[in-house]
Parts: C-alpha cells; structure tokens; sequence
C-alpha cells in the first residue's frame, strides 16, 4: 500500500445518480478518479460499485431500462452530453471483464482488432509493432511469441484474461476499467495480474472493482467504499485498512456485515 | 430498502471472534501474571523475604509459556484471518504488548535475583530501600492504568502515564545519586550496594514498557504512531 | 437394502438401454425395407438392351443434306435383312415397332457429329423398346396367353432370333441421366428434371438466403421491441409450419394471375418456395446469433465498435456456421417439395433440358409424380431410381451441411 499521490484528477463524478426503471442504484456519487493511480472499488454484492464503473464508459447505455443522471468529466468534458460520441468515448476508455472473453479470433487479431477498428494505425509493421508491446506490457509476449495465429480462446485463462488487457492497451486508452479481472483465476494467474496493475499504473490511470478486500489493498493507492448505492468513504487506500473513519467502512473490511 | 446486509459487532465467520477472544483473554492474564510479579518484588523489597523472591523467580517460567502460547496464537489469526483494521490494529498489537509484559516478568526475576543472591541489609540504606519502594509503587500504578485500559480498548490514561513516566525518571536518577554517595562514603558497603543500583535499573525500565504499552493503547484505538513531539519532552536520561 | 436400490436401479437401466435399442433397430430396419425396395425396383431401369444393326448408307444420292435422310428406313432396312423371310406388311411393321422410335432420331445426331459416316457400312446400337426391353429382362411372362401379354407369339420369336444372332447387348442407360423427359420410356431420363431442380433451388437461394439473414439481423438486434415486433415474431414462427400447398397456391394468386408470369418456370418455382424457406432460414439464424455469448458483445462494445461493426464483424461471423446449416436444411426440404410446385404448373411434360430460370422446367420430385402416374411397365423402375436419386442428393445437401457445420463451429 503505497500513499495516494497528489496527481491531479483525470475523471471527476458530479451527483451520479442511476436508476434501473424504477429502482434506484446510485445514490448521489460524488468521486474523482485521479489519474496514473489505480482507484480500488469494494463493497458488498448489490452496492452499486460495478453500476458506477460501467457509467465511465457509458456501458450502462447498452441497457434499456437504465438511467443516468449527473455528471462524469474526463479531461473536463462531461461524457453525458449529448453531443458526445460513445463509440469514440468508448475507443479512448479500456475494460476488462469478470470473465475472460477473447474474441473468437487468433491471437494477433485479438490485439490488433482495436487498432484496426479506430484505423488510427495503416501500415502491417506498425500493426505488428503494437501487438508486439502490447503483449509485452500485458506481460504475455514471451509465452505467445510462437503462437499468434493460434486463436485466443486456446490460452490458460490466466493468459486470456492478460490477452484482454493486452486488447485495452492496444487502443491507448487514458483509462483502463476492470471490473474483477481475477475473480475467475487461480491464485498464480491473479499475483499475475496483480503485479501487472502494478507496473501498468504508471501509464494508465486504471479504475478496478474488486471484492477482495485484501487485493485491493495490495493493488490500489485509493479506495472507495459503496453500500447499497451509496458513496460511504473514500480516501488513501492504507487508511481505509488501518483505521476508516466510517463505522461502516471498517465493519465491511473486518467482515462484520451479516 | 434494507438487503438483507446487517452490520453486527461480531464477525460473520465466529470461530475468528473465538479466537480474537481467547487472545484478549490471553493477555489479560500475562498482564496479571506480571502486576502480582510486580506487586510480590514490592513486598520482597520492603520485608527482605527471600522466600518470596525465590517464589516469584520460579513463576516467570509461567510467564513465559503464556507469552510463547500468546505468540502462537497470533501467528495463525495472521495467516487464516488477514485481519483489517481495528482487528489488524489489535493483533498487531498483541504481539507488542506480550513482549513487554514478558520483559516486565523478566525483570521483575531479576530484581528478585538480587534480593535473593545479596543481602540488601548489608547495604544499610534504609532510606534507599524506602526509595526503591515507593518507585515499585509508581511503576505498579502506572502499569495497572495501562492494563486498565488495555483491557477495555481505551486509551484514557495513556498520557496520564507518560507525565508520571517523568517522575519516576526523576526518583530513578535521585536514588542512583543516594546510592552514588552511599558508595563514596561506605566503601566497605559496595557489595551489598551494587545490587541496589542494579534494582533501580530494573525498576525503571519496568516503567518503560508500561509506557510502552501506554503507545500501544493510544495506536489501537486511534491508529496512529506518536512521535516524539507528541510526547512529553522527558529529561535527558540518566545513562548509567 | 442399498444392495437391493443398486439392483433395480441397474435393472432398470438396462430394461431402458434394451428399449432404446430396440426402437432404433425397429427405425433402423424400417428405413433399410424402404430403401431397399426401392432399390430393388429400380435395378431394371440402369440398364438397356439394344440391338446392334449394319446400317448401309453407301447408296445414298450425295444431294441429300444430312437433315432429310430417312433415317428411320435406313434402320427399318437393316432389320428386315436379318429377318428376309417376313414379307407380310403388317408383320414388316410389327418388326420395326420393335425397336425404339427415337432411334431415327440417335442415329441423325450420330451422323451429324460424325459426317464421315456418310456413304459408309457400320455397326450401330440401337434402343429396344420399352416392351421388348422387359422382356428380356424377364418381365413377360410366356405362358400367358397372347392377348394378356404386350408381345405376341410373333414377336418372341423375333426378340429371341435376336438373341440367339448374338445381336444383342446388355448397357448401362445413360438414357435415365442424361435425358430429358419422354413419351417412350425407353428414353426418358431425369436429367431434364435434375437441372430444372437446381436452377429453381438456385433462385430459392439467392432469394431467401439474404432476405432471411438481413431480417433476423435487424429483428434481433436492431429492431425496437415493442408489441409490433412480437406480433411478426409469432407470425413468422407459425409461418414455418404452414402446409407448402398453401404458397403454392399464394404463388398461383399473386405471381402467375396477378402479376401474369408465366407458368413452369423455374423463376417463379424458385419465387414459391423461397417464401417457403424464408421463416426457417430467419428463425435458424436468429436462433445462431442469440447463441453467440454476450460477453463477445460486451467486448466488443467496450473496445468502441459501433451497434453495426459488432453484429457484422463478431456476431454474423460466429453465428454463421449455423446459418449456414440452418438454410442448407431449409433449402434440402424445398428441394424435396412438390405439391406447390404441382400448383404453379411445373408438372408440364417438358423434354427439353431448361437452360435459364425463364425456361419451361419441372423438378425432381414432380418429375417422380408424373412418371408414377404413368400407365407403361417400365416407368416403374424409372420412378424408382428417380427416388434414389433425389434421396442421395437429399442424403448429399445434409451432409454437406454437417460437414461445414463441424468445421466452422466455434468453441465457446
């Protein structure tokens, strides 16, 4: 657990509130999500805290029945506006899944697909040159090097799930959401992944829901902590797990919900 | 709409609240263990029992064996439990609190030692003796404050026993300069004085670890370490 | 007393096992009677006998074109060579009417393609007819008296001189696949049939496989679900169990008397049964593209691709082996339909060999019909083998569709 910096916010949340048709899910959110950090989100099951990671990237759009009201600013644009194009927001925004999901195609396209779909890359050397550090930075290169025309669904899925940061790199994004990148892993693939949050902060500003109360100690500098729908506490990651202010912050993080 | 989360004072898994019990319990009883040590070097002091002595140098084996078990304890909630916060604060702790308690027994055997091994009337330094009393005293009240709290989670007196830290500081550097004097003008004396000076040391480093245990007090409830210009500025310590 | 649950639970499992079992040898053996009928009725009709005769065309005038030649006399002329002792007009007749009345006609295509002929003696083949061919295959039966049978006393004598005379040959009919239809059974083949069948599947295709995939695109991911939608959702469901009569009697109303098309054509054939095919082609495909997961969706969204590039470049792709299956199967059912077909008029009796889809044509399972409506002997066994070819053709699209399914299929 290493300080929160004092890095200058990259997403600002004004007065979040979302509804799923009648029910309300988010209740008045106000966070900021600095940039070059990662920002850990914890909580129990239903409160709201990968509702709120999908608004970043205006997931929850896919929804019918889901309403957002409030602001989110990245880089001072608020993303609700209606002049705002979520493909390209999305386009400048990673996230990776629960479940591992590679596309059914073989490696190289697998990483190569972002670059080519915003076609902000033309020439095959340069293609192959992103893939190439993309892999590199997501900490898979070596073990797939002899094997990119294999398709991504043949890896371990440790390796899937690092096939599809690989993908969220790819495009550049300023932001990268994982929403329980390692609950599906095994404790070898997670230290995996783990490690590589690690090293990816430093170019990504990275947002990660989690319900491991000790992985997000160990991953994030800032921890925020959701119940049922609303924002309870917020601050540096270690005081969250030395001493929290709220009550109910440290009856969640002792395990003393019931 | 309530989800069906509710907030208990007990954790949902009981076997770490048993456990997180039993440690408490635990230490509350190493703690006793030590205040009737203290409380028997004071009786040993003031009547020369070397009976007494003795006895109370057989039962830091007690101690110790508490202390091993306590340490026991500690090292498997670490590793099944992760404990976070207050817990964390708490077990963190134990292992602190165990140690001083265990040096506490320690020196209280060594006190003993010497009233058992020397003849402290041979040193014919009533005055010294009364001295060192009243320090066990002080020292035995600062440490049934800390234990007080220690045992309720408060930290209530911890300042309390920071300000009389300073005083016994004083007592302490006003006997070794009694006994200092005592050794220029009775020579003859040394043997039976050394081991008073040897007492004042000890006597005073009990302190320390109740003021040690005070720090310990004022970290788990507030999770905060004190620096040293929290504390009160104490006098130069007296080096000897 | 566990013993005993172990026992009847075992017990019950085999009586199960035996059941099942028995049920497919029963399938099984029903299956393996009616093809093996039918195999067994259609033997006669792949081969032919034929008579070989010397045809003389050295005294022929050389200002006859090659259109105009009496054939037919040349043929009659070497017959009655090999018989010289029947002078009776009526008997010469019945002689000649022995042989196939397309023979003329074969021998005229075998001296156009090779006019060297001309002027020449040679040997030639020429068909029996379908009469005289059964009885050498047996079918005649001698004992019965003259005027049951089809050949008379007569003309046993002849076909068996033939025999005898070492003139005739035992060949494969390249007659039933290479022909059109016929009056003679001897020349009738499904060849004609065959193509006016894949020319009017053809354009089923190429109607109803992108109507149908575009449609089930846009209901299952771009349409507005509302109360209009579920209504033509429920609608092309029972449309796939509507009886195929019915859009052959659509086709009637609306393309033959509304909009006058012509009859018989593959075209408006095609049109029919496209209308066939089109709910079973939306619904496989709809059923492919809901298979795909969701997190491939979820994916590719998140990646920044558009409604439009997610279905076209991650959805089509995935589902489309099973589109693929879904209207190779709908299509093998229209290949094997005829009653729509009946009503539109593709039952004509067409000889020549359709070449476009404004051609007169029928199909293979109506040219089946027709034939099994036919009163001679020998369509019998042409119907026959006509049936064994649509079911290997039939067998054949299946497992094509198998085969493309198990090596497109994508592992999830």
């Amino acid at each position: 657990m290493n300080a929160s910096s004092s890095n200058k916010s990259l997403i600002k949340c004004s007065d979040v509130n979302v509804y799923y048709a009648d029910q309300q899910a988010l209740f008045n959110i106000n966070l900021d999500i600095k940039e070059k950090e990662v920002t850990s989100l914890i909580g129990p099951s239903g409160c709201g805290k990968s509702t709120f990671l999908r608004c970043i990237n205006r997931m929850n759009d896919v929804i019918d029945i889901c309403r957002v009201e409030g602001s989110i600013e990245i880089d001072g644009q608020n993303i609700y506006d209606t002049e705002v194009d979520v493909v390209e927001l999305r386009s400048r925004i990673g996230m990776v899944f629960q479940k591992p999901n590679p596309f059914p195609k073989s490696v190289y396209d697998n990483v190569a697909y972002g670059p080519k779909l915003h076609g902000r890359i033309l020439h095959q050397s340069d293609l192959d040159r992103k893939v190439e550090e993309s892999l590199e930075r997501a900490g898979l290169w070596a073990e797939v090097k002899d094997r990119l025309q294999e398709p991504g669904t043949s890896l371990s899925g440790g390796q899937q799930q690092r096939l599809c940061i690989a993908r969220a790199i790819a495009i550049d994004p300023s932001v990268i959401l994982m929403d329980e990148p390692c609950s599906a892993l095994d404790p070898i693939a997670t230290a995996k992944i783990e490690e590589l949050i690690d090293e990816l902060k430093s170019k990504y500003t990275i947002t990660i829901v989690t319900h491991s109360m000790q992985q997000a100690a160990r991953v994030s500098q800032r921890t925020a902590f959701f119940h049922l729908g609303k924002l309870i506490e917020v601050g540096d990651t270690e005081k969250i797990f030395r001493s929290p202010d709220h009550e109910q912050t440290e009856a969640y993080v002792t395990g003393r919900y019931g | 709409m309530d989800k069906g989360i509710i907030m208990t004072e007990e954790h949902i898994v009981t076997s770490f609240d048993d456990e997180l019990t039993e440690l408490t319990d635990g230490l509350v009883n190493l703690g006793n263990l030590a205040q009737v040590a203290l409380s028997n070097v004071e009786m040993a002091l003031k009547t020369n029992d070397h009976n007494l002595a003795q006895e109370t140098i057989d039962a830091d084996k007690k101690i110790n064996e508490l202390e091993l078990k306590l340490e026991e304890m500690t090292f498997n909630i670490l590793a099944k439990r992760q404990p976070m916060a207050n817990d964390l604060r708490n077990v963190f702790s134990s292992v602190k609190v165990s140690l001083f308690l265990e040096r506490i027994g320690d020196m209280c055997k060594g006190v003993c030692k010497r009233i058992v091994k020397g003849d402290l009337l041979n040193a014919k330094s009533p005055k010294t003796i009364d001295a060192l009393v009243d320090l066990t005293n002080d020292v035995q009240k600062n440490l049934d404050l800390v234990l007080e709290d220690y045992a309720q989670g408060k930290a209530d007196n911890a300042l309390k026993v920071w300000r009389s830290d300073i005083k016994i500081d004083s007592s302490y550097a006003s006997i070794l300069t009694a006994i200092l004097d005592d050794i220029r003008n009775k020579p003859e004396a040394i043997e039976a004085l050394v081991p008073l000076f040897f007492i004042a040391r000890y006597l005073e480093r009990i302190g320390d670890q109740a003021t040690n245990i005070a720090e310990v007090n004022h970290f788990i409830v507030t999770g905060e370490v004190l620096t040293d210009d929290r504390k009160i500025e104490s006098e130069e310590e007296t080096v000897f | 007393m566990n013993k005993n649950n172990f026992q009847k639970r075992h017990r019950a499992e085999k009586r199960f096992k035996a059941y099942g079992l028995f049920s497919l040898l029963a399938a099984a053996t029903m299956l393996a009677i009616i093809i093996g009928s039918m195999a067994y009725k259609a033997v006669p009709a792949f081969n032919n006998y034929t008579l070989n005769l010397e045809i003389d065309m050295s005294n022929l005038s050389p200002l006859d074109k090659v259109e105009d030649i009496n054939y037919r006399g040349l043929i009659r002329d070497s017959l009655f060579t090999i018989f010289p002792e029947i002078q009776d007009r009526s008997k010469k007749r019945k002689l000649s009417k022995l042989i196939s009345s397309s023979s003329g006609y074969s021998l005229r295509d075998f001296i156009i393609e090779n006019p060297s002929y001309i002027n020449k003696k040679f040997y030639f083949n020429v068909l029996f007819t379908d009469d005289s061919d059964l009885f050498y295959k047996g079918y005649v039966d001698t004992s019965l008296p003259e005027n049951e049978r089809r050949i008379d006393n007569d003309e046993v004598l002849w076909l068996e001189n033939l025999y005898s005379l070492g003139r005739v040959q035992n060949k494969i009919s390249s007659n039933l696949f290479l022909n059109g239809d016929s009056r003679e059974p001897e020349t009738a083949g499904f060849f004609g049939a065959t193509i006016g069948s894949l020319i009017t599947i053809f354009v089923t295709l190429i109607l109803s496989f992108p109507i149908g995939v575009f449609t089930a695109i846009y209901l299952e991911n771009f349409a507005v679900k509302n109360r209009i939608t579920d209504f033509i959702e429920v609608n092309i469901n029972n449309l796939a169990a509507v009886p195929s009569i019915i859009f052959g009697l659509l086709g009637l109303a609306v393309f033959i008397n509304f909009f006058g098309m012509p009859r018989s054509i593959p075209l408006v054939g095609g049109l029919v049964l496209s209308l066939m095919t089109l709910p079973t082609i939306i619904i496989t495909t709809r059923s492919a593209l809901q298979s795909v997961p969701p997190s491939i969706r979820e994916a590719a969204l998140a990646m920044g691709a558009s409604e439009m590039q997610v279905v076209f470049q991650h959805l089509l792709p995935a589902a489309l082996p099973g589109i693929f299956t879904g209207t190779i199967i709908g299509l093998a059912r229209a290949f094997g339909e005829s009653a729509p077909l009946l009503l539109i008029g593709m039952v004509a009796f067409i000889v020549d060999i359709p070449g476009s889809i404004n051609d007169p044509a029928t199909a293979l399972p109506v040219q089946i019909y027709i034939w099994a409506d036919s009163p001679e002997r020998a369509f019998v066994a042409k119907t026959s083998a006509a049936t064994l070819i649509l079911i290997g053709l039939l067998i054949i699209i299946n497992l094509v569709a198998v085969i493309l399914r198990k090596r497109y299929e994508v592992k999830w």
